[in-house]
């Protein structure tokens, strides 16, 4: 279990973290998400006593970080995976830092398999891609088993297969009861493994939910319809007040009517449907939906589509 | 223990260590072998002279070793991998003090060792020249004095490193201290006319550990000497620490 209570962080008359506080829960994933410069990085920094809070504070299982005697066995933390000497080889990275809580060479090859990187432990990691440093990172988090897990952005860099494993990985560790925090700007993969979220904008908390109760609050609704006569459906649904959107001569999107009252408006109007199908937004949807007015760098794309009006 | 296991492996493990490391000892060496071998008349060629051959040479070893203790810092700094240091260790001044430690007595050793053979080599070709070599008090204090030298210049860049944080900066300024500041303010002394303006300067001061005492115009200061030099690496250190503990890493 990590609390954040009260954590606030300035630098000079910037005040990156500002009085934030959440809960991770174990045996969840939870995604850390934010615009950029919301204060993300410069969380998770503090939690690990790395940036000095100028109030508040990070407690791992009741406890602050630089309480803990061995934090590898403890808190497994990956910040950056260019936190590498690039002369140094995998191993010899790994053993750096196991050596400083006691792990023995046994555990660096068994976390240097658990990532793949056992065939490359010899080469520098100078040579090493961004995707093979993400490998590296999460092998060095490994290395103590620990029950807390902090990333920040882990998906960094790596291929599909290389995302795919990553999610795998974390899911798996929360399936075990670890807390697992994961910050990330792949909404998409954070959409397919976190079980819970923490939103931040501007350093302050903005929401803290399920996935599923986030999406399903911000994130827009809508019915696809589609049907040989669907003007016959137009002033029925208008009547009911809703916002159609035509999409072609056969389709329409229809928002604040639910498809069951389409449905039977249809019937009752003897319009046959071809397709009648409840959509959602993305996660992403939903995440811009509530970070709109917390970005700190917004652009209009000329690319977006149009609203529904 | 555990600290210093890792604090080691890092020195260990890379590439600059052993490139200047080598030049350190080989320098050293082949300066000691050439002379002792090419030397003119062996019969002029006292103990004295031999010490004062491997101590002179060796000063710009013992500076190179305390480029590999600035390095040993500021690379952690360059890289990011203090961060991973500070995660594991989150008591700050215990990683710092591991990482001095192993600074130190690597510098100190590798100082002792690069000596112990240029002078066990020095002395055999000139033996097998038939040169007679004593020694006296004098240059046995200034082969330790030699081993207290490399300890201080490692522990200096060290600081320098600590307190600066950029590699570049630290190690000019490790170098150009001794090869161009305090030699400036030497002259600057000099012409206010303080006298004895080497006492005020630590390294030059720490020089007279290894000088013969006519390079001081035969005045033989003795280990003492070093104690200003030793004074200034513990301030820097002390400051250095402070600030790292309460900056963000």
């Amino acid at each position: 279990m990590i609390e954040i209570q009260g954590l606030t962080k300035r630098f000079g008359k910037t005040v990156a973290v500002d009085q934030l506080s959440f809960q991770v829960a174990p045996g969840r994933v939870t995604g850390f998400l934010g615009p950029n410069g919301s204060g993300k990085s410069t969380t998770m920094r503090c939690m690990l006593a790395l940036d000095r809070p100028d109030a508040g504070a990070a407690l791992f299982d009741g406890r602050p970080y630089q309480t803990i005697k061995r934090p590898l066995f403890e808190v497994g933390a990956l910040l950056d995976a260019g936190y590498v000497h690039p002369g140094r080889t995998a191993r010899n990275h790994l053993r750096t830092i196991a050596s400083s809580n006691g792990i023995g060479a046994t555990r660096i090859n068994e976390v240097l398999e658990l990532v793949g990187l056992t065939e490359v432990a010899k080469r520098r990691v100078g040579g090493f891609s961004l995707g093979m440093r993400q490998r590296l990172g999460l092998a060095s988090v490994l290395l103590g088993d620990p029950h807390t897990v902090i990333l920040d952005e882990p998906a960094n860099g790596l291929d599909p297969e290389g995302i795919r494993w990553m999610r795998d990985v974390l899911v798996h560790l929360a399936s075990q009861g670890k807390t697992v925090l994961v910050s990330s700007h792949l909404l998409s993969e954070m959409a397919l493994m976190a079980d819970d979220l923490v939103l931040i904008g501007r350093g302050r908390l903005v929401e803290t939910s399920s996935v599923e109760t986030f999406v399903a609050k911000h994130a827009r609704q809508w019915v696809r319809v589609q049907s040989p006569n669907v003007d016959s459906l137009r002033q029925p649904l208008i009547e009911f007040g809703a916002a159609i959107t035509v999409v072609d001569d056969s389709t329409v999107e229809i928002m604040g009517v639910g498809a069951a009252t389409i449905g039977e408006l249809a019937a009752r109007h003897g319009v046959v449907l071809h397709e009648l199908a409840p959509q959602q937004g993305s996660l992403e949807d939903a995440f811009l939906e509530v970070t709109a007015n917390s970005q700190e760098y917004r652009t209009h794309s000329p690319f977006a589509p149009p609203q529904v009006s | 223990m555990d600290l210093l296991r890792s604090e080691w492996i890092k020195l260990r493990t890379i590439r600059v260590t052993y490139v200047l490391t080598i030049i350190a000892a080989v320098f050293p060496l082949l300066i000691v072998v050439l002379v002792a071998a090419l030397v003119g008349n062996v019969n002029d060629f006292t103990g004295s002279d031999l010490v004062t051959m491997i101590t002179q040479s060796m000063v710009l070893s013992a500076l190179l070793l305390g480029v590999v203790s600035t390095l040993s810092i500021t690379n952690e700094y360059g890289n990011g991998t203090i961060r991973t240091s500070f995660a594991a260790t989150p008591n700050r001044r215990k990683v710092l003090a591991a990482k001095g430690v192993v600074a130190l007595a690597f510098s100190m050793a590798t100082t002792a060792i690069v000596m112990l053979v240029a002078f066990a080599a020095g002395s055999t070709i000139l033996s097998n020249r038939d040169a007679s070599l004593s020694f006296d008090s004098h240059t046995n204090s200034a082969l330790v004095g030699l081993v207290l030298l490399s300890g201080m210049l490692c522990l200096l860049g060290y600081g320098l490193g600590l307190i600066i944080r950029n590699s570049a900066a630290s190690v000019t300024l490790l170098v150009l201290w001794p090869l161009l500041l305090e030699n400036l303010a030497r002259i600057v002394l000099a012409v206010a006319k303080v006298k004895d303006p080497t006492t005020w300067l630590p390294y030059q001061s720490a020089m007279r550990m290894v000088n013969p005492p006519e390079f001081d115009g035969g005045d033989s200061s003795g280990l003492s000497a070093g104690i200003p030099l030793a004074v200034l690496v513990i301030v820097l250190i002390g400051v250095g620490i402070a600030i790292n503990e309460r900056r963000d890493a």
